[in-house]
């Protein structure tokens, strides 16, 4: 699953009509999705963008492998307007807190570092991006994902020619919609780490059916978890665990693997 | 290839950052104010990170030289580690480092001339002792050498310390620095050594056991004197043949003469980087093996552990004399 977090409504409109994404009625905040997207309108500023994330996370389950992405309009001194810059490095203009996002591969997008402000500003003091959500998004999305599936993508929306006060609704949407191609080659590429990811640390079905069928206290659990992934890795075939059915509790459950992967054998190829 | 360059805002007109910029002109290069910025934070993937890592340029400002563990020694009287850089370009699954450091970046120390001093400082504070620095324990030795120069700008202050050894730990086949150079007597390149069929399974991006062979050949040819680690072991049903197979190999080529020391270890992992190597790779036979807990440690079973040490070392034997043999415990 990806989360894309967006601060106003204008910025999320052309990816919500890109991915199809549908509204989720009755929450707190406005949220948008289809079976692999989830798109949050956080509205302005740090306290927003985390309190949207911390509210998106634990209402759809606290899911394993999520990714997050950061979509919004930015000011920088003398890039052009309609810019898309992939942000590689985010510091705090208050904390003076410095963040990296890992490296989007095989993404042809420039990129730049950013001050995340508390108001909006019209002096842009060096070649940085000025916005006012990524450091907030960054330290909130780290809380729940690792730093691999955490991206943020900027647009210049004012630089010193064209001042904040001139940007409207309208133009925003329009910046977004020219850049469709360009964050939709990021969201891609997020969804295949996000699939890599989930592929090896996503949910164990045979686990879950494990602890569905029988008791097993917390600390079964860690032993089971383990144990089925010994046996992945030794034999990779679940077939034979079919006799698990034939278990009467946990217990008989853990003897029966550990007494199996006693015999099993380690070889590595040649 | 490096795609993205980290520097300490601190270090940024060293000129060794400089030099290394100009090999990587087309990576992206962002400062930062300290590695550990990147380095050390948390909710990082080590195994991701493995496929694409960035080169972090840094000054390190303590502990250029420590003591080395008691187990280790290969006969000097003070033993001591330093390590110019942390993490190591190959991917081998039982390195300790991808349990240790959070993140697979690469960190190169470029103040070279602080960890020299130091050498110099304990080798003439001991100068009645012979003092063994070892090399190649947070990274390989040689592998980034044509990046870092490292042992290039290192060699020079061996030739003036008669009481000091350093070794070369590695497993890569970049010696054409040491053989465009004149040997340095007291440098030991010691090669980590595997068996094909676990460095095809377990040692990703080094390079073929033969290779490494090979470029230690063409270093016995020309004076340098050579160390083996066959360390860690690795069990396997098949470990008595492939462990001989191997020591056959690699004894044909090189003499006993050209061997300055030999050492054996078995796996031994603290259990912190044990579990987190277990989180981080499920699905790996080896972790899936037959290992246990034993009082901090993770290692195999006392038998096997003993089966594997006394069986190599037998074999080990009938190659070199036994006081080039050094056992780890």
């Amino acid at each position: 699953m990806l989360y894309i977090v967006c601060a106003l409504h204008c910025e999320a409109k052309p990816l919500i009509d890109y991915y199809k994404l549908s509204a989720d009625t009755d929450s707190a905040f406005t949220v948008f999705s289809n079976q692999n997207i989830k798109l949050i309108i956080a509205g302005i500023g740090k306290v927003s963008t985390a309190a949207a994330m911390a509210y998106l996370y634990a209402r759809d389950g606290e899911r394993k492998c999520v990714g997050w992405l950061n979509v919004g309009i930015a000011g920088h001194k003398n890039l052009s307007i309609g810019s898309l810059l992939n942000l590689n490095k985010i510091t705090d203009a208050v904390s003076s807190l410095n963040w990296y996002p890992a490296r989007l591969p095989n993404i042809n997008c420039k990129t730049s570092s950013c001050i995340t402000v508390d108001m909006p500003v019209n002096a842009y003091e060096n070649q940085s991006v000025y916005e006012m959500e990524a450091s907030a998004f960054m330290a909130t999305a780290l809380r729940f994902s690792p730093n691999e599936l955490i991206q943020v993508l900027k647009i210049i929306s004012d630089n010193e020619d064209n001042h904040l006060e001139n940007i409207n609704k309208s133009m925003v949407k329009e910046l977004v919609m020219k850049n469709i191609e360009g964050i939709n080659a990021a969201v891609t590429v997020m969804q295949q780490q996000i699939h890599e990811f989930s592929a090896i640390y996503g949910e164990d079905e045979l686990y879950i059916k494990c602890v569905e069928k029988w008791h097993f206290s917390q600390y079964q659990r860690n032993v089971l978890q383990r144990l089925l992934q010994r046996w992945r890795a030794l034999t990779d075939d679940t077939r034979q665990l079919k006799v698990l059915d034939e278990c009467k509790d946990s217990k008989a459950v853990i003897a029966f693997l550990e007494d199996e992967l006693e015999q099993c054998i380690v070889e590595f190829s040649s | 290839m490096i795609q993205t360059i980290y520097i300490e805002k601190e270090i940024i007109d060293h000129p060794r950052v400089e030099q290394i910029l100009t090999r990587f002109k087309h990576a992206e290069t962002i400062v930062c104010e300290h590695y550990g910025e990147i380095f050390n934070r948390k909710a990082q993937n080590f195994r991701f990170q493995k496929k694409n890592p960035a080169l972090i340029l840094a000054k390190k400002h303590k502990g250029y030289v420590l003591p080395s563990p008691d187990a280790y020694s290969i006969g000097g009287d003070k033993n001591y580690y330093f390590s110019h850089m942390m993490n190591c370009i190959y991917d081998c699954r039982y390195c300790f480092l991808q349990g240790m450091y959070r993140s697979a970046n690469y960190v190169l120390f470029v103040n070279f001339e602080d960890t020299h001093n130091e050498i110099r400082r304990i080798a003439n504070e001991h100068a009645n002792k012979s003092c063994h620095f070892f090399s190649g324990y947070d990274c390989d030795s040689l592998a980034l050498e044509p990046v870092t120069q490292f042992v290039e700008n290192t060699l020079p202050l061996f030739d003036e310390l008669t009481n000091a050894w350093i070794e070369l730990r590695t497993k890569s086949t970049q010696v054409r620095s040491l053989l465009d150079r004149p040997v340095v007597n007291n440098c030991v390149v010691a090669f980590s050594l595997s068996p094909d069929n676990i460095v095809k399974n377990l040692e990703d991006k080094t390079p073929s056991l033969q290779k490494r062979i090979e470029a230690m050949k063409k270093l016995q040819d020309k004076g340098w004197a050579l160390g083996f680690r066959f360390d860690p072991l690795i069990y396997s049903n098949d470990f008595k043949q492939s462990y001989s197979e191997m020591f056959q190999q690699v004894f044909d080529v090189i003499s006993s003469d050209s061997v300055h020391s030999v050492s054996l270890g078995n796996f031994r992992m603290p259990e912190k980087f044990f579990k987190n190597m277990v989180k981080l790779y499920p699905d790996e036979k080896m972790f899936a093996g037959p290992l246990l807990e034993k009082e901090g440690m993770t290692s195999y079973p006392d038998h096997l552990e003993h089966e594997m040490m006394s069986f190599c070392e037998q074999k080990i034997l009938e190659f070199i004399p036994a006081e080039k043999y050094f056992p780890c415990h």
